[in-house]
């Protein structure tokens, strides 16, 4: 058994044990030395304070009655848990960017950094979190009078009134100065409470070991094994019980809600946050430690509900049933398990409600009763520390003033839940923070109130029983549809799924259509706009626009907040990087905004934004400062899209000058190219006609020799004239001074005119060295075009296949066919065709592929027919891929018409 | 040849980052239909539904099954995003070869 005395004793040990780790902790931060301080671990742990006493041993009283439904406490924070990545991790990068010191801080700064609703959302978290706090207290002294009242002698009688409220007091006390020293000891709530984290961290350990070590005595100590206790469970009351799927689902939303809403929670999550980093850990190791603490609830209630004597409290089943079965050392461990949770609880709740109180209301009221200005008085550093120590007090005060007015009556969890559904009523605004731009300040405020109205009257003004029965039964005024467990009739629910229901439906829908209908403030719309796309800003918008404020001013105002040292070098800082030497940046906007987010993060957003607000002397930002920077830059977009446009035409001016360039260049090597061809191909006919008339100038030939020499320059002079005439030919073409002789003619006449004058059949033997077949029917084409021009083309095309093509059978195919448009004249040999590459060229002048069979023939045949075809309207192209050369004639079919 | 192979890498691990985000996002829809499905199907015949401790064990085995995928995830993620979460229109310049 254990003594009283030991108890107090070790509840003291322990105490100071936490007082030396809080102090060292706190000690080896400021030495720089706290890297296991800032582990994804540590933060995990410190999330434990969720886990306060109501779930330590009234979870278990929970499981008692209403079997699984415990559960659903731990289940809504697993699900907010396992869904970091849409909600948490957002709420965090918002909360290191914008030096987010509370709740009620965010709602305030991304509302316009309103004071008004910072100042709401604190009412609304103290009057949830004070129950919530007496709570705490309540089970500290419950778990201490069960030792009482066991070690005091048989039949006497056990604690009075008077004891429990004592020892809560005493608790009261102890914690209020344990947070007051480690909670407050710097301003700058980003600079993080290591202290009290690391105390926290140890607590949890301790609150899961003691929790973990009762389970397992439990089941292998009493119940016999994991099957015996599921036998166990069976046979129990439990075993009977159905989940109610109003309250499941309700209270997995409450529990949801209230991991994101709790301020405590908010602390822990946020504002203490080292690195986002760790979240990513936590979003599993957290609910892991949830499962942990939940995983013996049920088999402690069950055991309990059977060893233990009827009408003993199901709260305190984890301390009474080691006791009833003799194991002290377990029952203590099991007090220091509810002690932690108790503890930490009322430590992290009464920092995070002692900032928002101080930050939103102390300070903003001591400012305002400040009669000249705020520039002039001494170091606010102080104040506001003495706010938040007396914020503390006062907080710790009115739960302990709770606890003695309701003297503990209501049940454990019930007013856990109630107090849940209290914070709840922030959820809505808060998601319209991070999510929604339209949400604005109007809005918020009135879904909040409303929500805080709705919860008050339909949930914790019953629950505390300070709304008289003629009410509860009858309605306000008397009105059945005001009945506040049955508002407008809906009656039949459970009274806590019912006031959920209906006062986050009003809340929501409230704030909904206030944000729709209202229209925010440009700071509102700023803020919005960078805590929404929190994750892709890349500079955020200044909320100041060029103020008059002294840099000097400035100074002074920052030294008194964050201290002279820290002031200064923020200062030098901001100097440094506009290139200025000395203490005294330019006030620009963006200097004032990073100063203004620096305050913030000691006293608030709203009384920093006043605060800078007083010295700039100019209320931020407006709608004309805000059209008028959207009109510069639109002027800027404007000329710099035009400078962009001249760029491009510039461009484009250059290309074809470039092209220009490059085409004069090639004609004139052409040109060079082209006079020293004809200088070559008139040189040799030339050379043989000088040379042979020599030798008949030289006299003594013999006849036919003669004859023989005369022929030889008749037909080299043949030949000259011809080439001279091709040129005549082709430069009269090329120059469009040609006059076409448009006459009527069938296609087959042409044909056969061109086949004719081609010469196709050998001089000698009289038989054809060039086979031409033909479909002479399909050639029955009346045609309209200069007909001599168009046989000169055809006579070419077939010269041309009997010179080069190199069949041992040369044969040559001209086919007709028409099209839509156009008349197609192919004329394809079955020689060996023209290599690819030469393709591109045969149509140029002098072109010939080789010199084996050029006799006669200048090269300036194709380059000719291509002349002509252009002046008929027509083409000639070559035809690759028919097996031999293949060129394609083809002739407009205007004014052609079929021979009849 | 080598720069070709890390271009390569680079589209895997952002791909592969993007579909982690992917399984974080849907994790938590997956765990309400879990968690509260149960509790949505009243129309059973009495005497046949599950008893409390069939409940007990479907509900902790969920519960670890769904913790163990998280930490799978987060492990994921940071191992592909190289530690910084990072917003999804970062993504792309995050994923700088190494």
């Amino acid at each position: 058994m254990v003594a009283f005395n030991t108890l107090v004793f070790v509840a003291i040990a322990y105490v100071v044990l936490l007082f030396g780790i809080a102090a060292f902790a706190d000690r080896r931060a400021r030495l720089g030395q706290s890297r296991w301080l800032r582990s994804p671990l540590t933060y995990t742990l410190s999330l434990s304070v969720y886990c306060t006493a109501w779930t330590f041993y009234g979870a278990v009283g929970s499981a008692a009655r209403s079997g699984l439904e415990y559960l659903t406490i731990y289940l809504g924070p697993t699900l907010v848990f396992l869904g970091w990545w849409w909600l948490l991790r957002k709420l965090v990068r918002i909360g290191r960017a914008e030096r987010i010191t509370s709740i009620a801080d965010l709602i305030s700064s991304r509302y316009g950094k309103s004071s008004s609703l910072a100042v709401v959302v604190t009412l609304l978290a103290v009057v949830g979190s004070t129950p919530y706090i007496a709570l705490q207290l309540q089970s500290v002294t419950l778990s201490f009078a069960v030792f009482a009242d066991l070690s005091s002698a048989p039949g006497a009688v056990g604690w009075q009134a008077s004891d429990l409220n004592q020892t809560a007091f005493f608790v009261a006390l102890g914690l209020a100065l344990f947070t007051i020293l480690f909670g407050t000891r710097n301003l700058d709530a980003n600079e993080r409470h290591h202290g009290v984290v690391t105390a926290i961290a140890l607590e949890a350990v301790v609150k899961l070991i003691a929790l973990l070590a009762v389970g397992v005595f439990v089941v292998w100590g009493v119940g016999g094994g994991i099957s015996d206790t599921m036998r166990q469970i069976e046979a129990s009351p439990v075993a009977d019980w159905q989940p109610d799927a109003g309250r499941w689902v309700g209270m997995t939303f409450l529990s949801a809600a209230a991991i994101i809403c709790l301020p405590r929670m908010f602390q822990v999550m946020v504002v203490e946050n080292e690195d986002e980093r760790h979240l990513s850990i936590a979003s599993w190791a957290f609910p892991l430690y949830l499962l942990a603490m939940s995983l013996f609830v049920l088999p402690i209630a069950v055991v309990g509900l059977a060893v233990l004597p009827e009408g003993s409290n199901p709260d305190l089943f984890v301390l009474t049933l080691p006791l009833a079965l003799d194991q002290s050392k377990l029952a203590v461990l099991a007090f220091l398990g509810g002690f932690s949770s108790a503890t930490s609880m009322v430590i992290v709740a009464a920092i995070a409600l002692s900032t928002m109180v101080s930050n939103h209301i102390v300070i903003p009221l001591w400012l305002a009763m400040q009669s000249q200005r705020a520039t002039i008085s001494g170091d606010v550093r102080n104040v506001v520390i003495l706010s938040r120590r007396i914020s503390i007090g006062a907080i710790l005060a009115l739960g302990y003033t709770y606890y003695r007015i309701t003297g503990g009556t209501a049940a454990l969890s019930s007013i856990g839940l109630v107090s849940f559904a209290g914070v709840a009523q922030i959820l809505p605004a808060l998601l319209g923070a991070l999510f929604w731009r339209g949400a604005s300040r109007r809005g918020a405020m009135a879904g909040v109130v409303t929500g805080f109205v709705i919860w008050g009257y339909t949930l914790f003004i019953p629950a505390i029983g300070l709304l008289p029965d003629a009410i509860v039964q009858q309605g306000l005024f008397g009105l059945g549809i005001l009945r506040p467990q049955a508002l407008f009739g809906l009656g039949g629910m459970d009274p806590l799924v019912h006031s959920i229901f209906w006062s986050i439906l009003l809340n929501t829908i409230t704030f909904v259509v206030v944000s729709l209908i209202s229209f925010p403030t440009p700071l509102e719309r700023l803020q919005g706009a960078s805590f929404v796309n929190v994750f892709d800003r890349s500079a955020s918008a200044s909320g100041w626009t060029g103020g008059e404020a002294e840099s000097e001013d400035l100074l002074v105002m920052a030294q008194r907040l964050l201290g002279g040292r820290e002031a200064q070098e923020l200062f030098q800082d901001a100097a440094r990087a506009q290139g200025k030497l000395g203490y005294l940046p330019d006030p620009t906007a963006e200097f004032v905004d990073r100063l203004e987010r620096e305050l913030a993060g000691s006293v608030g957003a709203a009384t920093a934004h006043a605060m800078v607000g007083q010295i700039n002397g100019q209320s931020a930002v407006s709608v004309e400062d805000l059209l008028a920077v959207a009109d510069e830059s639109a002027q800027m977009l404007e000329y710099s899209s035009a400078l962009e446009a001249k760029s491009a035409e510039l461009e484009k001016t250059a290309l074809q000058l470039r092209e220009a360039n490059a085409k004069l260049t090639e004609l004139s090597l052409q040109k060079d190219a082209f006079l020293s061809q004809v200088s070559h191909e008139l040189r040799t006919p030339m050379t043989s006609i000088r040379s042979f008339s020599e030798f008949l100038m030289e006299g003594d030939l013999a006849v036919d020799d003669r004859g023989r020499y005369s022929r030889i320059i008749h037909d080299e002079s043949i030949r000259l004239t011809r080439l001279l005439d091709d040129l005549l030919d082709l430069s009269v073409l090329e120059n469009g001074q040609v006059v076409l002789n448009t006459q009527q003619a069938e296609l087959r006449d042409l044909l056969d005119r061109a086949e004719a004058s081609a010469g196709v059949n050998d001089r000698e033997t009289g038989k054809p060295r060039l086979r031409i077949q033909r479909v002479r029917a399909g050639e029955a084409i009346q045609l309209s075009t200069d007909t001599d021009r168009l046989t000169q083309v055809f006579i070419n095309l077939i010269s041309n296949a009997q010179k080069y093509c190199v069949a041992e059978a040369p044969q040559l195919t001209i086919a007709v066919r028409e099209q839509v448009d156009s008349i197609e004249i192919d004329f394809i040999d079955n020689g060996d065709g023209i290599p690819e590459r030469q393709q591109s060229v045969i149509f140029e002048k002098f072109s010939r592929l080789s010199d084996q069979a050029a006799a006669g023939s200048a090269g300036l045949g194709l380059a000719i027919s291509r002349e002509i075809m252009q002046r008929l309207g027509g083409t000639i192209a070559y035809l690759p891929g028919q097996g031999g050369a293949a060129f394609r004639v083809s002739l407009p079919r205007v004014g052609q018409q079929r021979a009849a | 040849m080598s720069r070709a192979r890390d271009v390569v890498f680079l589209e895997r691990r952002v791909y592969r980052h993007r579909r982690m985000i992917d399984a974080a996002k849907m994790l938590p829809i997956l765990a309400c239909v879990l968690f509260l499905f149960p509790a949505l199907i009243i129309d059973r015949a009495p005497g046949e539904e599950p008893s409390t401790a069939v409940r007990l064990v479907y509900f902790f085995f969920v519960w670890l099954s769904l913790i163990m995928v998280a930490a799978t995830t987060a492990r994921a993620l940071r191992r592909a995003g190289s530690g910084e979460p990072a917003s999804d229109m970062s993504q792309p310049q995050d994923g700088a070869p190494d």
